[in-house]
């Protein structure tokens, strides 16, 4: 009985096709429009956390325990070899980097500007390569190159191939300083970081400060950064002596902003569906009482009020669930679409670089999400058959045979 | 042997306000293969009467059995099983499923009973037949006239081999010739598969036809009449 039962639900959908074809629609736009709008937030989410891993904060950071604190270039990473040697054992590590850093004053002939110097290896593939928008990468060959971000080029107003000044502390606590030239220019997400952030090539960096080959810091990357924290206590047991941080410890709002997106999806996601909610229920309250007589006929024949409540519930739920694959079918298309192209924001660069966030958006969305998706519209559906299916359990077959007679 | 016994049937809607009497006492045995009309003017409680005896209203006092079994006794629960297996209806309104063929709405009485779906086919199949619609079988309601759809409320009635059937008014919404080709179906099927039917009517070409005739004034049987 229960197929038949099924069977009358789906036929009872296309009774009216236009109200049912109406709310069908609003539940494909709604499923539509929310996944995509989860989609594009966790393409923002994930890009910035992408550039701010790429370029700012490591999934892990290793460095002396006095240098964060006191960012004297004297404190560097004791025995890095060794370190280094250990860490590219590690499988979970997919790639290492090291830099010399320094804190210290970019001068040009107009105006002057703090900024951390970055000493790099030029061998080493390096994240700011992606951002450069003129010139090149400081080589080996080259005397002091430096790249410089195109904020702070056009602050001292500055062009490639232009000298620029960077002063700076010592191993001995000295000032010290040299002339650069610009070699690269760079243009990130970030004006923020643009404007303060130089890059040099380590063994220039070093050669001023007093160093030999050095390093005041190793930056990981992982497989996996969400399981950074997991990784970073395990390296804190193996260099007891060491400052090991993660990207959560170094920047707390990054952490924030990913454990947010997860629930900001789903808060959008449901306030969609509390929409789409009342919708079906106005929609199936019309369906049920404009049926009465039909009802009561079926109550008075000898259908027990389990069924005609499975019935409404069937109802509703083939209502609801037509339109929600093929919603979520168009969402995929559009996100798969967009994931390729991008959604560009241009018209919106100044604002967006201020955030530190990309102009160009990949919308995208983990598989798990379209099965949520469809699990909270499902129950959505029952929660909206409810209260139709609890009217028709109010009906006296009497009074609705009175009504056809 | 009595399919319906009904003893001192009295029912008052808004006992508490005002109250409507409108059963007092009524008193009615109808046997197997009866064809009877209960007739009487409106208001006299014929509507009443019959929704007791189809287990749809209760009384406020007095009892109705049907083939030894007092309905009083049984839960809502039973009460609708009782309902699926034992007596047929008739509206005055047809009340076919609209989205469903006449076969379907045939079948699906039987499919409620948990018949399985090859003979509530064949027997909705056969039962469509009897009452003439053999032609029209994958025929929704809409696209039956009135009288055709009438006799798809008889065979759905008929289909969960009830002990009797209930009709009321059955031939109000219907035109001369469908009201007379209707009682000519139920007559020969009350003939044939000596069927009982028990019907309330106020057209007197029905009432002419009928076997018996208990007439209703203010809630109480006023003549009972066999012919």
């Amino acid at each position: 009985m229960i197929r038949n039962i099924i069977k009358l639900g789906w036929k009872n959908v296309w009774r009216n096709p236009t109200r049912s074809g109406v709310v069908i629609i609003a539940v494909l736009l709604g499923t539509w429009a929310g996944v995509f709008l989860s989609a594009f937030f966790t393409g923002m989410v994930q890009g910035y956390l992408e550039d701010q891993f790429n370029l700012t904060v490591p999934h892990i950071e290793i460095s002396h325990p006095k240098f964060e604190d006191l960012n004297n270039p004297e404190y560097y990473v004791p025995e890095v070899r060794h370190i280094l040697d250990e860490l590219s054992q590690k499988p979970y590590v997919t790639d290492i980097s090291t830099q010399s850093l320094a804190n210290g004053l970019a001068q040009s002939a107009r105006n002057s500007y703090g900024v951390s110097i970055h000493g790099i290896h030029p061998d080493s593939s390096q994240s700011i390569q992606d951002y450069l928008e003129k010139g090149m990468m400081p080589q080996r060959k080259q005397r002091n190159p430096v790249i410089i971000g195109s904020s702070l080029a056009d602050r001292l107003g500055l062009e490639l191939k232009s000298k620029i000044i960077l002063n700076f502390q010592d191993t001995d606590g000295d000032i010290t300083g040299g002339a650069f030239q610009i070699v690269g220019i760079f243009n990130s997400f970030s004006s923020v970081f643009d404007e303060s952030n130089v890059f040099v090539n380590q063994q220039d960096l070093n050669r001023l400060i007093g160093l030999d080959q050095e390093i005041h810091s190793i930056r990981l990357t992982l497989a996996d950064f969400t399981e950074a924290s997991r990784h970073a206590t395990q390296l804190r047991k193996e260099f007891p002596d060491l400052h090991i941080t993660t990207w959560g410890d170094a920047a707390p709002e990054l952490k924030y902003t990913y454990e947010m997106t997860d629930l900001m999806m789903y808060i959008v996601m449901i306030i969609i569906i509390i929409a789409l909610v009342f919708s079906i229920i106005n929609t199936m309250l019309m369906a049920v009482l404009e049926r009465t007589r039909e009802l009561g006929m079926l109550r008075a024949v000898g259908m027990n009020k389990s069924r005609v409540f499975s019935m409404v519930l069937y109802e509703t739920i083939f209502l609801t669930m037509v339109g929600t694959p093929v919603g979520l079918f168009f969402s995929w298309l559009t996100i798969s679409y967009y994931n390729s192209t991008g959604i560009n924001l241009a018209a919106f660069a100044e604002g967006m670089n201020a955030y530190g966030l990309s102009t160009v958006i990949y919308p995208t969305l983990p598989p798990v999400y379209y099965l949520n998706i469809t699990l909270l519209i499902a129950l959505a559906a029952l929660l909206s058959a409810m209260y139709p299916a609890w009217k028709t359990l109010q009906l006296n077959p009497v009074e609705a045979i009175r009504k056809m007679n | 042997m009595a399919v319906i016994e009904t003893y001192g049937l009295t029912k008052i809607y808004n006992p508490d306000k005002v109250p409507v009497h409108a059963l007092n006492g009524v008193d009615l045995t109808i046997e197997k293969g009866e064809f009877t009309a209960i007739v009487g003017p409106s208001g006299s409680g014929k509507t009443t009467l019959l929704n007791i005896i189809g287990g749809l209203d209760t009384p406020t006092d007095g009892k109705t059995i049907i083939q030894q079994t007092e309905l009083s006794s049984l839960s809502d629960r039973e009460l609708v099983n009782f309902r699926l297996h034992h007596i047929g209806f008739v509206f005055q309104a047809y009340n076919l499923i609209p989205v469903l063929t006449a076969l379907e709405n045939v079948s699906f009485v039987m499919q409620m009973q948990g018949r399985p779906n090859k003979e509530c086919r064949e027997k909705s199949i056969a039962l469509l037949k009897e009452v003439g619609l053999a032609e029209k079988i994958d025929k929704r309601p809409t696209e039956l006239s009135g009288g055709q759809q009438q006799r798809v409320a008889v065979a759905r009635a008929l289909a969960s081999k009830p002990d009797f059937v209930l009709a009321d008014e059955p031939t109000a919404n219907l035109d001369s010739v469908s009201s007379a080709d209707l009682l000519d179906l139920m007559l020969e099927l009350n003939e044939k598969e000596e069927m009982t039917f028990v019907f309330s009517t106020h057209d007197q070409r029905v009432i002419d036809r009928a076997r018996r005739v208990v007439t209703l004034v203010d809630g109480k049987i006023d003549n009972d009449e066999e012919r």
